[in-house]
């Protein structure tokens, strides 16, 4: 065969033949001349051989073979939902490297982050992007929600696009806070204590009380039940860490990926809506693209997404490797909980609702509600039109219940949270448990041993870092209305090679007038370096 | 219909990021070092948290070692010449290194000495996490090994009063036997080797960790104080948290040393052939009426039960069985306990055991009577 090949049309011809065909299979039946001439920007030829890729491949035969040209422009879709594919993928990648280090065991997870970052070449980078990721692709997700509702895009025929949506929006949400656990310090331990003792309050429907009865001796069951559920003890434990594991890495991500393509096969399957100025009210022809309006593919827009995921990448990994850090407290201590606990702050919406009042009613029926008119506005929404001034109504309420999400989250700010005593808050302010501080943010060794009495201490001009401190030490003390008659001591001392025993003590009169006292003790080792480490 | 320029834009982020991994590549052993040091760095800082809460009570505020040995040396932390492991560990022909050494005894405990195991896998109050900080932590000292490091962390007063700084006596001569029931023992094993008056005193102003104990067995019985010995965690004094007192008292007592241990909680007066006697604490006659079965026979409410009431039986008249009568004074009280058969009141029989004078001392007979003499 080959030797009749190569005798009819000579060695040159047959081995042209041979590369362009393989050529042809790579590309999925793009020969090279017009390869070439798409990547220039010049027509197809014809018939047009841009088209057969769509057939022949699999992932392009998920997108559309064209676009209308009034669809591409960046500001109607501001390529979100690209964007938040991009980011789970990226999470994806991301996660699995993370996940050959890590094991989802409490002896564990807290060594292997440690092991992870200061033995794991790329470890911190890759933690980094993850965690940025996650936290971008909630916000790329919400925003892509917002914008399908401001273009009024999830009316007919496009109602199920829009719930599915709304399920990618809440698997996102959760598999963000799903993976909050698995570090097992003090900051995923507590906000998922919080989290899971929400799910606690859920009531028991009148009526069912008779099945908790029978089978767990209490009528009250739902909520312990669902607790019981999540956490797999009635405490966050070694069964609850492998719960939230198995649901980050297996459960969640297998709903994002199914409801991905659900969504999409009837995003592709109608079409992205085109401006509502640009048709009738009522009508929807999206999918009849005149010839002369057509954007295709290949390789117009596979290059404008090309070139925007390209700067994204650059974006989260430059961010990641010189800007952001992903926070890793202390190792989990379920016997200690810290001063200001709080959720993600995609939940501090969540967490301000319970401050209101009732927690069944805040935190369980009145979320409840909200999320069902999320699920049904495509259908509560009768409103053929799309155009913004036939929407008034709607948009207001679209507005009102942002501005009441954004609200309700800066009620859910740790600043609202319960305060502790004043002379601990004081204490916090200056060495806080978790994090750096203003006593920590001062060089090791310009700590110098001593006791910094504020009754006394006036610090000599130009103030060292230190003396800066004191001073704001004094002044923080002397306006608290909390601390009347209130002084503060500072004492430094050695307590090791390399190590400080820094003491603070508050003095004040309590409300009986009583003579009260607080004293919280840190030690400071130099190589701990949170200086170093939290300055850019 | 659409330019180079997005291709380029494409292929300068390409190269950006790739830069960027390269910069970072550059770093990263620096990095992972300057994480290693860092991390290594708090775990000092938490064990040293660790260590002032609850070692250097016995370990000394330098490691220089009071009833327990000193961390803070040499001869622990450091090679013997030409060794890989410090002389102690050589001494004691322990095979493993100092990390696993130090871990190991303050997981488990040393069996026999005040030393309790600490580790949550023996029962003790810590996780795996924290003990090895707690190693990172005294293994720290043998940078500069037997220097004391600041003052001691006293307190600074309110009102500037220096607080006084508590240290238990322990003076024994010689100990007393192991296999003999004894206040004396009981006292050698509570100041001493137990390791009790390391946290307990019978004094509430001394403030130390544990619960005051005065008169803890005459309050409480012996019974809460033998669980309280065995298990601390079964019932925990208010203001005190659990899990402080080591759980490993169960193996480390015989009976005869947990019973004499009581036996000093409930008379601490009675080991007082020292040269300093603890202060006797007054006896609480009603328990010891309870307890020397007064009260089955003798009741305190004016009813009449085997014997006659003690209600109102102080200071008053008694009609005896011959018809005499006489005044219930201290001496008839004390004769009537010693000798029932002397004097029979009237209305009942000699049913009364004869033999409390070998079964009650001197002190707790006198506080049955200031007991009868406050039942008016």
């Amino acid at each position: 065969m080959v030797g009749q090949d190569i005798r009819s049309r000579g060695l040159r011809g047959y081995l042209g033949a041979k590369a362009d065909s393989v050529f042809e299979r790579i590309t999925a039946g793009i020969p090279w001349r017009d390869f070439r001439k798409m990547l220039r920007g010049d027509p197809p030829d014809r018939p047009n051989p841009r088209l057969k890729p769509h057939s022949e491949s699999f992932w392009l035969h998920i997108k559309p073979t064209y676009y209308h040209e009034s669809v591409t422009h960046f500001t109607h879709t501001f390529r979100l939902g690209l964007l938040s594919t991009y980011l789970f993928v990226v999470e994806l990648i991301t996660g699995l490297i993370l996940m050959i280090w890590y094991a989802p065991t409490p002896e564990r997870a807290y060594a292997d982050m440690i092991r992870l970052l200061s033995n794991v070449p790329f470890g911190q980078l890759m933690r980094d992007i993850h965690r940025l990721g996650a936290e971008a692709m909630v916000i790329v997700v919400v925003l892509h929600m917002f914008r399908t509702f401001l273009t009024g895009s999830y009316k007919k025929p496009r109602q199920f696009t829009w719930v599915t949506g709304v399920v990618l929006l809440i698997a996102t949400l959760f598999l963000s806070f799903s993976g909050y656990l698995l570090p097992w310090d003090q900051l995923a331990f507590w906000a998922v204590t919080i989290g899971t003792s929400m799910a606690e309050a859920s009531p028991t429907p009148p009526g069912a009380g008779w099945i908790g009865t029978m089978l767990f001796g209490t009528s009250d069951w739902v909520g312990q039940f669902v607790n019981l559920l999540l956490r797999g003890a009635p405490d966050i434990g070694a069964g609850g860490l492998l719960r939230f594991y198995l649901l980050h890495i297996f459960f969640l991500p297998l709903v994002v990926i199914f409801f991905f393509f659900f969504h999409y096969y009837k995003v592709v399957h109608f079409g992205i809506s085109l401006p509502a100025k640009e048709e009738e009210v009522g009508q929807d022809t999206a999918n009849r693209v005149p010839a002369d309006k057509r954007r295709y593919y290949l390789m117009d827009i596979a290059i404008d997404e090309i070139a925007l995921l390209s700067v994204v990448t650059f974006v989260l990994v430059a961010m990641s490797a010189f800007f952001y850090d992903a926070k890793l407290e202390h190792i989990a201590n379920p016997l200690k909980t810290p001063l200001h606990t709080t959720a993600p702050w995609y939940f501090y919406w969540l967490q301000g609702l319970l401050k209101i009042g009732n927690k069944v009613f805040w935190g369980l029926i009145v979320p409840g509600i909200m999320i069902f008119l999320t699920f049904a506005l495509p259908y509560l929404d009768y409103n053929p039109s799309r155009r913004g001034k036939d929407r008034r109504y709607a948009l207001v309420a679209g507005f009102l219940f942002a501005s009441w999400i954004v609200v309700l989250s800066f009620m859910g700010l740790p600043l609202y949270a319960v305060q502790s005593p004043p002379a601990e808050e004081v204490v916090q302010e200056f060495m806080p448990e978790e994090g750096v501080g203003p006593i920590r943010e001062i060089p090791w060794s310009e700590l110098e041993i001593g006791v910094y009495d504020t009754r006394t201490f006036e610090g000599s001009v130009p103030y060292s870092e230190f003396e800066r401190v004191i001073l704001d030490f004094k002044e923080r003390i002397a306006r608290d209305p909390g601390l009347p008659n209130g002084s503060g001591i500072i004492t430094v001392e050695a307590a090791g090679p390399g190590l400080k025993r820094i003491k603070f003590q508050i003095d004040y009169t309590d409300i009986d007038g009583k003579p009260a006292q607080f004293i919280k003790t840190f030690y400071l080792h130099e190589s701990s370096l949170y200086w170093e480490q939290f300055t850019f | 219909m659409y330019g180079v320029t997005r291709l380029v834009i494409a292929t300068m982020a390409l190269v950006g990021t790739f830069v960027v991994v390269l910069l970072t590549a550059a770093q990263e052993p620096a990095r992972m070092e300057r994480y290693a040091a860092n991390f290594h760095g708090r775990e000092i800082e938490v064990g040293a948290q660790i260590y002032f809460e609850a070692c250097a009570v016995c370990h000394g505020q330098h490691g220089e070692g009071l009833v327990g040995p000193a961390l803070n040396s040499a001869d622990l932390l450091l090679p013997a010449p030409g060794q890989t492991r410090p002389p102690r560990l050589l001494a004691k022909n322990y095979l493993g290194d100092l990390r696993s050494y130090l871990e190991g005894t303050i997981t488990y405990g040393r069996p026999g000495t005040a030393m309790p195991a600490w580790g949550q896998a023996a029962g003790g109050p810590f996780r795996p996490d924290q003990i090895a900080a707690v190693a990172t932590f005294i293994m720290n000292w043998g940078l500069d090994p037997g220097k004391q490091w600041g003052g001691a962390s006293e307190r600074v007063a309110i009102g500037g009063v220096e607080p006084v700084l508590v240290t238990p006596a322990v003076s024994m001569a010689t100990p007393p036997p192991r296999n003999v029931r004894s206040v004396e023992l009981g006292k050698y094993l509570f100041n001493g080797p137990a390791g009790c008056a390391e946290c307990h005193t019978f004094d509430i102003a001394t403030g130390k960790t544990g619960p005051d104990l005065t008169n803890i067995v005459q309050t409480k019985g012996r019974d809460y104080v033998r669980t309280s010995i065995v298990d601390p965690n079964g019932m925990v004094a208010p203001d005190h948290a659990p899990s402080v007192m080591p759980q490993t008292f169960a193996f480390a007592l015989t009976d005869i040393e947990l019973e004499s241990i009581i036996d000093y909680l409930e008379n601490p007066a009675a080991a007082a052939q020292e040269a300093t006697p603890a202060p006797a604490a007054p006896l609480d006659g009603k328990q010891v009426a309870q307890s020397a079965g007064c009260l089955a026979c003798h009741s305190v409410d004016g009813s009449a039960l085997v014997g006659p009431t003690w209600q109102g039986l102080f200071g008053h008249e008694v009609e005896l069985e011959d018809g005499s009568k006489v005044i219930a004074d201290e001496a008839y009280l004390r004769e009537s306990i010693l000798n029932p058969a002397a004097k029979i009141v009237k209305g009942y029989q000699n049913l009364m055991p004869a033999n409390y004078e070998q079964l009650l001392t001197p002190e707790q007979i006198t506080a049955i009577i200031e007991y009868i003499k406050l039942l008016q």
